[in-house]
Formats: C-alpha cells, sequence, structure tokens
C-alpha cells in the first residue's frame, strides 16, 4: 500500500463492495461515476423502474381479468402482494419495493376497490392493506438484497480461489523466474483488465504514467514490483480486486523466493562439489606430482652429469621418461584448468550449441596425437545433434574416459566412443574390452579415491582416480548423469548424457 | 646471408626458444629470436624473415597488438601461439590476420608440419575471384570448372551452398578460417553471433565428403574457432 500512486490510494477510499461486480463482468471496463454508487439506493434508473411498472401493469391486467370473471375480491389483493415480492426480488435496494408497495395501494384503490375508477382512502381496513403490501415489500428487499449480497460474495470467493488456484497450478508446471513473472502478469492483466508488467528490482519507479505498483517482496527480501500503467487504472477502482491482485503478487514472491533457494541449494552443491573434486585434486597433485618431477629431475640431471659416460641406449631411455613424465604433468595441468573452468563461476559454466560429432572429433584427435599406438572406434548418430556444452569440458571428459580405458582395461583392442540420440538427452558411451571394474568399486569410482585400490592391481599410473572425478563434476555442471557399468560380455563402459534444452529445474 | 628460409621466433621463454631453434635448424631452417614485442616488429622490418612464430603472451606488448602493427605493411606468415581454452584470443589473432595457430603444448611434428603448410600457402588468395582447374586433396576432388565434387571417383551430390563452402575452404587449404569468416564470405552477414546454420550446413557436408563424421579426412573442426581442409601434403 504505502507504495500506491497517491492518485490510486484516494480512488481505492472511494470504491465499495458494490464495484466488486465489476470484475465479473466486462462492465469495469466503462466505468460509471464514483460518486454515482453512493446515492444508487435512493436514486432511481430507469430499468429497474421500467420493471417495477411493467410488473405492476401485469398485476393490474391479471387482476382486473380475475375481477371480471367475478371470483373473490380478496385475490386483488393477493396479485399485487405477489407483484410486490417478485419486483422486490427483481430489483436492487428497497425503494422500487416501496414505491411498488404504494403503487399497488393506489392501484387497488383506484381499479378495484369501490368506487371504481376513484379513490376512496376513507375506506376500511385501507391502512392495514397498505401497511402489510409495505412491509411484504421491506421483507422481500431485505431478503433479496441479503441473499444477494451472499451469493456475490460467494462468487467472488469461488473466482478469487480459482484464480489462486490456477495461478499455483501454472506456477507449478513453470521452472524459472522469467515464467513465473509472466504467469503473474497475465494473471493480473486477466483480472483487472490493464496490461500489468513487472520491473525487477529494489525501487519502485516514481512515475505519474503509473496507477498501481504492487511490490514483490517476502519479508525484507525485495525481487521487484508489479506495475499497471495509469491509462487504465480507472478499472482497477475496488478494493477486493486490489486484494486479489495483491495475493497474486504474493504468490508470485513465494515462487520467486522458492526459485532464488532452489538455485541457491543447487549452487551450494556444486560449490561443495567443486570444492571436494578441487580439495582432491590438490591432494592427489601434492602427493603425485612429486614422482615426475623427481624422475623428470632425476633423469635429466643424469644426462647432465654423465651423459657422456652412457650407453646412447641408456640415454635415450632416459630422456623418453622424462617425455613420458612431462606429458603426464601436461594431462594433469589440462585436468587442473578444467576444474577452474568449473569453479571459476561456480555454476555458470559458459554453454554454446556444439555438434557432438565435433567435439567427439576433436576428443580422438588429441586421443590418436598422444596415444599413437592405441586403437579407438567412434560411432555417432546419422542426424546432426546440437547441445548446449563447454565443448572443452565435454571434450577432457571423452579424453579422460579413454585414457582411463586405456590405462586400466588391461585389454589392446580398441576403445570404442558411441553417441546415440535419448530423446532429451545425447547419451555418450566409451567402453573397452578389458578387466572389468571390480563390483566394490562401481559405486566408489567418480569419487576420485578408487585409484588406492586400482593400483594394487599393479596399475602404474597415477591419479586416473582424479579424472573420473572431474567427469563426474563437469558432467553434473551440465546438468547431465554419468555412471560406470561392467558389460555383459565383458569389458567395462562409462556412460554419461548431456540434457539436450538448456534447463534451469530439476 | 644463405637462401635457407627464415623463420623467426617471438618467445619471452628461453627454453622454448632453445627447443624450437634446435628442431628447426635440424630441418635446415634458419631462425632468429625476439623476446618482445617491439623486438619482434623491428627484425620483422628488417629481416623479412619468411615465417613469424608469435607467442600471445609477451613482457611489453599484447601479441595481437604486434600481430595488427606488422599486418599494416607485412604480409608475411604469421602462425601464432595460444593456449588450450583461449579459442576467442584465436579467433581474434586470425581475424586480424593471422595464418595460422598453434596451441601449447604442441609436439615437433604438429609444428613442422604449420610452418610448412604457412610457407606453401603464403599467397593468400584474398579475392574471391572464380577459382578454375581442379584441385585434388587425398581422395577428394574439386572440379571447379564442372562444379563438381568428387571422393574416390565418384560424384558427390552438394547443394548450392555446401558446394560454395567446400570450395571457399578447398581455396585456403591448411589454414583454419573462423565461422565468421566462412559465413561473410557465403552469406554476406557480418559479425554474427548464430553461426549455427554454417555448422548444421558443414554437419551435412561431413555426411557426404567422410566415410565417419565422427573422423572426418578432409574438414577438420577447431571447436569454438572454425575449420580446416586437411592439407595432406604437410
Amino acid at each position: 500500500m504505502k507504495d500506491m500512486a497517491p492518485k490510486c490510494a484516494i480512488r481505492m477510499e472511494q470504491s465499495d463492495q458494490r464495484a466488486d461486480q465489476s470484475m465479473l463482468n466486462s462492465s469495469m471496463l466503462t466505468p460509471e461515476p464514483q460518486e454515482e454508487r453512493h446515492w444508487r439506493k435512493f436514486k432511481l434508473e430507469w430499468r429497474p423502474m421500467l420493471k417495477t411498472i411493467g410488473v405492476l401493469a401485469l398485476a393490474t391486467g391479471v387482476a382486473a381479468l380475475l375481477d371480471s370473471s367475478f371470483i373473490e375480491n380478496n385475490n386483488v389483493s393477493i396479485i399485487y402482494t405477489l407483484a410486490v415480492v417478485i419486483i422486490s426480488s427483481m430489483t436492487p435496494g428497497y425503494i422500487y419495493g416501496i414505491i411498488a408497495s404504494v403503487l399497488s395501494v393506489i392501484g387497488v384503490n383506484y381499479f378495484f376497490a369501490s368506487p371504481q375508477f376513484a379513490f376512496n382512502f376513507t375506506q376500511t381496513g385501507y391502512p392495514i392493506t397498505f401497511a402489510s403490501l409495505l412491509v411484504v415489500s421491506i421483507i422481500m428487499s431485505t431478503l433479496m438484497t441479503r441473499y444477494r449480497e451472499a451469493a456475490h460474495v460467494a462468487r467472488l470467493r469461488e473466482m478469487r480461489t480459482k484464480t489462486l488456484y490456477e495461478l499455483t497450478n501454472e506456477f507449478l508446471a513453470a521452472d524459472n523466474a522469467d515464467d513465473f513473472v509472466r504467469i503473474a502478469c497475465e494473471y493480473i492483466t486477466r483480472v483487472c483488465g490493464a496490461a500489468a508488467y513487472y520491473v525487477p528490482g529494489e525501487e519502485s519507479k516514481q512515475d505519474i504514467s503509473i496507477c498501481i505498483a504492487l511490490p514483490v517482496m517476502v519479508r525484507e527480501n525485495r525481487f521487484g514490483t508489479v506495475y499497471i500503467p495509469g491509462e487504465t487504472c480507472a478499472a482497477v477502482k475496488s478494493e477486493s480486486l486490489l486484494a486479489l491482485m495483491r495475493m497474486i503478487t504474493a504468490q508470485l514472491a513465494l515462487a520467486l523466493e522458492r526459485n532464488r533457494l532452489i538455485q541457491a541449494h543447487r549452487n551450494a552443491r556444486l560449490q561443495a562439489e567443486a570444492e571436494e573434486m578441487r580439495g582432491n585434486l590438490l591432494r592427489a597433485i601434492s602427493h603425485d606430482l612429486r614422482t615426475p618431477l623427481t624422475s623428470i629431475q632425476g633423469a635429466s640431471a643424469t644426462i647432465l652429469e654423465s651423459g657422456k659416460q652412457l650407453e646412447a641406449a641408456v640415454n635415450y631411455q632416459l630422456v623418453a621418461d622424462i617425455h613420458e613424465n612431462a606429458q603426464w604433468l601436461i594431462r594433469m595441468v589440462e585436468n587442473l584448468l578444467s576444474v577452474t573452468r568449473i569453479s571459476d563461476g561456480t555454476a555458470a559454466i559458459k554453454k554454446e550449441p556444439e555438434v557432438v560429432e565435433e567435439v567427439v572429433a576433436q576428443a580422438v584427435g588429441q586421443l590418436r596425437k598422444r596415444f599413437p599406438g592405441k586403437g579407438i572406434q567412434v560411432r555417432v548418430p546419422d542426424d546432426v545433434l546440437m547441445i548446449p556444452m563447454d565443448a572443452m569440458l565435454i571434450e577432457q571428459v571423452l579424453i579422460n574416459l579413454v585414457e582411463n580405458a586405456f590405462f586400466h582395461a588391461g585389454s589392446s583392442e580398441d576403445v570404442e566412443i558411441m553417441v546415440q540420440d535419448a530423446d532429451d538427452a545425447v547419451a555418450f558411451q566409451v567402453r573397452d574390452h578389458g578387466v572389468g571394474i571390480p563390483q566394490k568399486e562401481l559405486e566408489t569410482i567418480f569419487e576420485g579415491t578408487a585409484k588406492a585400490a586400482r593400483s594394487e592391481r599393479g596399475d602404474s599410473h597415477r591419479g586416473m582416480g582424479i579424472g573420473l572425478s572431474i567427469c563426474r563434476a563437469i558432467v553434473r555442471a551440465h546438468r547431465g548423469t554419468i555412471r560406470a557399468l561392467n558389460m555383459p560380455d565383458g569389458g567395462a563402459a562409462f556412460e554419461f548424457t548431456l540434457p539436450k534444452e538448456e534447463r534451469t529445474h530439476e | 646471408m644463405n637462401n635457407k628460409t627464415t623463420l623467426l621466433i617471438v618467445e619471452d621463454d628461453k627454453a622454448i626458444v632453445h627447443f624450437i631453434s634446435s628442431i628447426l635448424s635440424v630441418n635446415e631452417y634458419r631462425t632468429l629470436y625476439a623476446g618482445t614485442g617491439r623486438e619482434a616488429i623491428a627484425l620483422i622490418a628488417s629481416y623479412r624473415p619468411d615465417v613469424v612464430l608469435l607467442d600471445l603472451g609477451l613482457p611489453d606488448l599484447d601479441g595481437l597488438e604486434v600481430l595488427k602493427t606488422v599486418r599494416q605493411w607485412s604480409e608475411v606468415p604469421i602462425i601464432v601461439v595460444s593456449a588450450r581454452g583461449r579459442e576467442q584470443e584465436k579467433v581474434q589473432a586470425l581475424d586480424l590476420g593471422a595464418d595460422d595457430y598453434i596451441t601449447k603444448p604442441f609436439g615437433t611434428a604438429e609444428l613442422l608440419a604449420r610452418i610448412r603448410t604457412a610457407l606453401r600457402h603464403s599467397a593468400r588468395p584474398e579475392s574471391a575471384s572464380m577459382p578454375t582447374g581442379r584441385f585434388k586433396t587425398g581422395d577428394l576432388e574439386i572440379d571447379f570448372d564442372r562444379r563438381l565434387v568428387m571422393v574416390e571417383g565418384r560424384d558427390v551430390h552438394l547443394t548450392q551452398i555446401e558446394y560454395k563452402i567446400v570450395t571457399l575452404i578447398a581455396q585456403h587449404i591448411g589454414r583454419v578460417l573462423t565461422y565468421d569468416y566462412i559465413i561473410q564470405q557465403i552469406w554476406g552477414v557480418h559479425h554474427t553471433k548464430d553461426n549455427q546454420i554454417l555448422r548444421v550446413n558443414m554437419a551435412n557436408i561431413r555426411r557426404k565428403l567422410e566415410k565417419n563424421p565422427a573422423e572426418p579426412r578432409y574438414i577438420l573442426t577447431e571447436v569454438g574457432v572454425g575449420y580446416r581442409m586437411v592439407d595432406d601434403a604437410g
């Protein structure tokens, strides 16, 4: 309320409940002058007046018919009473009922009481007829007014409940802040007939073209403001209409708050995962980095100090060791780069639509260059698949998975990369024909701790567990899934999926 | 001064300079070395090297600035040295007139291949004149006069746009063409963010030219940068 433009506040004070009716029909777009409503109970309108006269005329006709058929004269009063009841129920307020009563008394007196077609107010029983007609009309009018009001309030409540129910349903189906705002604005526009719009931010703008400003806030946290522009302001004239719009904005605020919390929760989780992975990586590096560096230092020192005394083959082997260790370090550093790419913007990795086969081809090209002796087979679908991703990170995932297969499968058979279209996602599979993964490791293989268990089997390659945990972090940052499994016909497979559509909802 | 091909290495790390100049002299190239951007500009002006190997991370000037300055008065082939994950930098360098790029860390074979390609195609076909005659790389043949593309002797049916893309890339064989450059040449649109139409066309071309679209032999994708036709002579 405090955010309302002064102009609007005045209008609201003037409004009364009767105007609520306007929101149920289209007449609200052609509003009546404000002051008229105060006087409606006392001021005659032509439409109910016409009804009153029409019904009375009909009653007079029917009474005349009965009268001429020589039926008991008392019926005339009954018929007028009925007319008064009908008029009271058909017209708003009391005034038409009272008018009808007066006219009825006059009518009975003039048309039917003797002397016919003349007034005789001295007739006995006249005050009683008059009084009873009056009382009947007042009771009827009161009852009818109450009933109408009750019905109106009920209809209003029903409509409000229905609106809020539909709104809540649409909110449940929506999954991002933009949709929430769009839906809320649509509903406000629908109930008030004016085009509402939303402006995010703490401040409400002061602009004379704005009729109503509805703050969208949960406790102290203000998301923004829904504005209804001034030219349609006259349409928004009732307190309960405003109340409904405030309920809608409250719902919007709750939806936005919920959305914010979900986002915050997800970001916190991703951050925790990134932290965990970074921790693992740092541990692995501090643990493993010394080994290749020691080897490089030792081998190079040996060549520098006593290369001349050594046989050529020994020198060659030392240099080959330096080369291999340097390559390992490069791979480690590239994984490190991936980790910083994920944790830099926390959850916000930069995704671009990429053609899947291009990224796969680039990863395969890298692998062939690094491991000229190893075999890789690739299969991609005939359809062109384009999905949002950070190509460098997905390339890293593929490289890590294939490297993992090279080092741990214990097989010289080709490693296969398969890409499949899976409706709303794209599935990637890297499989080998080696020894498979021990059952107890399947669950924990992405934790970055499986390394120790694997090296028990005599693997000399360090830090591959880290590679897999980086794969998981990258895939999750893309809102995809990853799993390891043993194939029924032997060998292990790593599968990951990437969603085709950008989704902010889980 | 003999008639050996001269290379200028612009790099501030001594160890890298040493290994590159060693491998180059083994391969009969003469090498010059510049540790800063200013020195590089001076050496290019005075020695007129045949190829420049330019590292973008220099102590005094931004490598891209060096590139811009040199391109004002020299058409010398320039190979830019950049790192993985810096695709935007590579695109900028190519758009500023670099002939090629190589990603750190690189192997010697790759480096020598890039240098050979740069030397071979130092004559830059800047004009968009219609090529004539025949073009052949591996089993891919283009007959410009008859507007025919053949793989292993059989006709490949390309659409008008696909044919234009293939011939454009073939004319610049060995070099990376950025998405922007290709879109500009084919559709005449400048600086568009949306390169999907090109990517989809290229995916379709790949299905027509390559046996396995995931292991292309003719047109390679440099993800995030552009496309390159493989120069099998390299």
